[in-house]
């Protein structure tokens, strides 16, 4: 496995709720202390992305299922309980993956 | 004063250097590592020379497809004596001074009036940051510059506190809850269908009890989407077009092939100066947050059109179809009329047409839905074609790239600044 996880946030024209999410799980990663990689980008170009993990809204899921090993959903912007164990849930199966 | 003129020309005037040291200080006031500090400001600088690139590739083929429409229709092509890329050079540093104090000026407004919605969506704080700049030159070209960024930020607060707070009533009706603020420039057309949505249907018949084919989907993919329907309405235009006018644009080429071409040189402008606005958004964005967090802690973002989607997902493809529609049918009205030749911009198509919808479903189902389309359809059929020659002397484009509320921004601040030099 890489040292780094790369995590792509993604929406329509990425850079509105894509950006928010990405903050979201920066705010999680730093709070846990797990050095990862987030970024933000349009759906039209996930599979350029080279992702280890996709976090999109879940009508986006059926477009990303292939970018990336794990695709985690989320559509509750306002519940950082629930972003924060899916997104910790998502890390545990990618290093299980190894 | 040698010193001063010196700083101004070229610190302060230079639109990308000055978005470098706004990022330099969000990255610094969020105690960021040197590595990230150095890529951040880069990343935010050539973000903004990225999106200046995108706009010039976005203009050779938007007068391309200008051109040949118009031709099919014997009217002539909208002027523009100036163009956004040009207005940007110029003036772009403006726009950002009126962002940056603008959201310090926001935060007060939250924070002093306790009004909860801090407006966070990035792409449209800069792009409405633009549109007011524009306006205000348009009927001010002589202002001060000082003057015009803090009027500008005064308006933009403005706009970015009430906005939020007056869609609230609907808001809350589509989300079940009371958390989360709309922030998206399509707030009148999802009023208007959250208001009126009721007189078309009911609730009870939603559109996630239809079935619509998935198929239209690709759409979505603004690249897709966008290359998609200005090359078909390219090609269609160039068989009706003035021989000479098309073969005169064509040079070389079979004008099949320029055309496809043009109409993807369109797309490839769009998504090439979307890039360059995700860069520089991505190093300033969480530093806006930061500070807001810091300074009215427990205040709730405002959040892009997308978050009310999953409410109602059938919906947004409903308000999607229904917009497209109706703007197609008044660019052929309007082109027959000889009154002006408008472009359907997919980006505007989909998404304020999409909130509507949700919130159109939500008072008045599918029909509330199509209602919500339709209204965003109407806006920028005409909101392009009345708001285009207002912006002729900065960023005509604007017109084209605009949202409903967009239009109505340019509109009051244009009609109240002409009202107000003709009193005083």
């Amino acid at each position: 496995m890489k040292d780094k996880i790369k995590i792509v946030t993604a929406c329509g024209v990425g850079m509105g709720s894509s950006l928010i999410l990405k903050m979201m799980i920066e705010d999680v990663l730093k709070a846990e202390g797990i050095n990862a990689q987030v970024e933000n980008i349009d759906i039209g170009s996930i599979k350029s992305a080279n992702a280890d993990m996709v976090v999109v809204q879940s009508f986006h899921e059926d477009k990303v299922k292939d970018a990336a090993k794990v695709v985690v959903n989320i559509d509750n912007f306002l519940d950082k309980e629930n972003l924060r164990k899916k997104v910790l849930e998502g890390i545990n199966a990618l290093k299980n993956m190894h | 004063m040698a010193i001063i003129n010196f700083l101004v020309k070229n610190l302060f005037n230079q639109v990308s250097v000055l978005i470098g040291l706004i990022a330099l200080l969000g990255l610094l006031l969020q105690k960021k590592s040197f590595e990230e500090v150095i890529s951040g400001t880069i990343k935010a600088m050539v973000g903004i020379l990225i999106m200046s690139a995108g706009v010039d590739v976005f203009i050779g083929g938007l007068v391309s497809f200008q051109t040949i429409v118009s031709s099919a229709f014997h009217i002539s092509a909208p002027v523009a004596k100036n163009t956004l890329q040009n207005f940007t050079e110029n003036f772009g540093s403006v726009a950002v001074s009126i962002m940056a104090l603008g959201f310090l000026i926001h935060l007060v407004i939250v924070r002093v009036f306790n009004t909860r919605f801090v407006y966070l969506t990035g792409h449209l704080m800069w792009w409405i940051s633009l549109v007011i700049a524009a306006s205000l030159i348009e009927v001010f070209p002589d202002m001060n510059q000082g003057l015009l960024i803090l009027t500008g930020a005064i308006l933009i607060a403005l706009y970015w506190t009430f906005q939020p707070l007056y869609l609230h009533k609907y808001m809350k009706k589509v989300t079940d809850s009371d958390e989360i603020g709309y922030g998206h420039t399509s707030s009148i057309a999802a009023y208007l269908a959250g208001r009126f949505g009721h007189l078309f249907g009911k609730p009870e018949e939603s559109t996630e009890k239809i079935k619509i084919p998935k198929k239209i989907e690709f759409m979505k993919d603004i690249t897709v989407g966008t290359a998609f329907i200005i090359t078909i309405i390219m090609l269609l235009a160039s068989f009706f077009a003035e021989k000479e006018v098309v073969l005169k644009q064509a040079g070389d080429l079979n004008f099949i092939i320029w055309a496809i071409l043009q109409g993807f040189k369109f797309a490839a402008g769009i998504t090439i100066l979307l890039y360059g606005v995700r860069l520089f958004l991505a190093e300033i964005v969480p530093a806006f947050r930061g500070i807001s967090q810091k300074l009215i802690p427990g205040a709730r973002p405002a959040l892009d059109v997308p978050v009310v989607f999953p409410y109602a997902p059938t919906a947004v493809l409903v308000g999607f179809i229904s917009s497209t529609l109706v703007f197609l049918i008044f660019m052929v009205i309007f082109g027959l009329m000889g009154f002006a030749t408008i472009v359907p911009s997919m980006i505007m198509l989909f998404f304020p047409a999409a909130g509507a919808a949700v919130f159109g479903n939500a008072v008045g189902g599918w029909k509330g839905a199509a209602f919500g389309g339709a209204v965003n359809g109407l806006f920028l059929a005409f909101g392009q074609a009345l708001t285009w020659p207002m912006l002729s002397n900065t960023a005509p484009e604007l017109a084209v790239l605009a949202d409903p509320d967009w239009y109505v921004i340019i509109w009051i601040i244009m009609g109240v600044g002409k009202l107000i030099k003709a009193i005083f």
